[in-house]
């Protein structure tokens, strides 16, 4: 085994550094891209690369859109309840 | 030819067509779309799955995976691919730690990983079996 491999190798044996600050929500990102790309890929009728970018990026779009007002409602209802 | 009527020709030959794509699907993800013809569908799948499951592994290590601690997880995770339980058994036997949040980030990824392939798996299946494509919500 040459040195690139075992380096490879070794750093899927150690995790990696994540500070648990705001910043470490960056970390939602590729798993709704993922999740949108999947989703589209099953349901589209026809795979073309323009309208598969669009309609992706739509529902990731769409996912973090969601995603934002539901943590600005928390925010506020926690914020309703505390002062 | 479309992917739909190639897929509709497929169907009609073997009774062993379905349980395959689906082996298939599991074995590695998106094989199954490939088999039925889903050429494009399939290649996306397998980048998108095994990208999301990969990160995983680098951001928590192969420790997210363990069939012992964990099995809830795992179960989510070994839909990703059967060949995951050899990971598990690396995990098991090794003294590989991980705590925290990059636990719980590669822990995440690697399930929904799997979850997504089950996803996957069910709508090749339904290709092969139907030969066409699920009905979007707004066609139902």
């Amino acid at each position: 085994m040459n040195f690139l491999s075992m380096l490879m190798l070794a750093s899927f044996t150690a995790p990696i550094e994540i500070k648990t600050d705001p910043a470490s929500f960056f970390w939602l990102l590729p798993i709704c891209a993922v999740i949108a790309c999947v989703y589209k890929a099953t349901k589209l009728k026809k795979i073309e690369p323009v309208s598969f970018i669009k309609d992706s990026s739509l529902l990731f779009a769409t996912i973090i859109l969601f995603m934002a007002i539901i943590a600005v409602g928390i925010y506020l209802f926690v914020w309703l309840i505390v002062e | 030819m479309t992917d739909y009527k190639m897929s509709r020709k497929f169907n009609t030959n073997s009774a062993a067509y379905v349980p395959l794509t689906a082996l298939l699907a599991w074995l590695v993800p998106g094989a199954g779309h490939l088999l039925i013809k889903h050429k494009k569908r399939g290649i996306i799948i397998f980048a998108a799955i095994s990208f999301l499951f990969v990160l995983g592994l680098f951001v928590g290590s192969i420790a997210v995976i363990n069939p012992v601690q964990d099995k809830l997880w795992y179960m989510a995770q070994i839909l990703t691919s059967p060949l995951i339980a050899i990971i598990g058994k690396i995990t098991v036997h090794g003294n590989y730690q991980s705590y925290g949040k990059p636990f719980e980030v590669g822990q995440i990824y690697t399930s929904i990983a799997g979850l997504l392939n089950l996803l996957c798996i069910i709508n090749a299946v339904y290709i092969a079996y139907t030969g066409k494509l699920p009905p979007e919500p707004e066609d139902e």
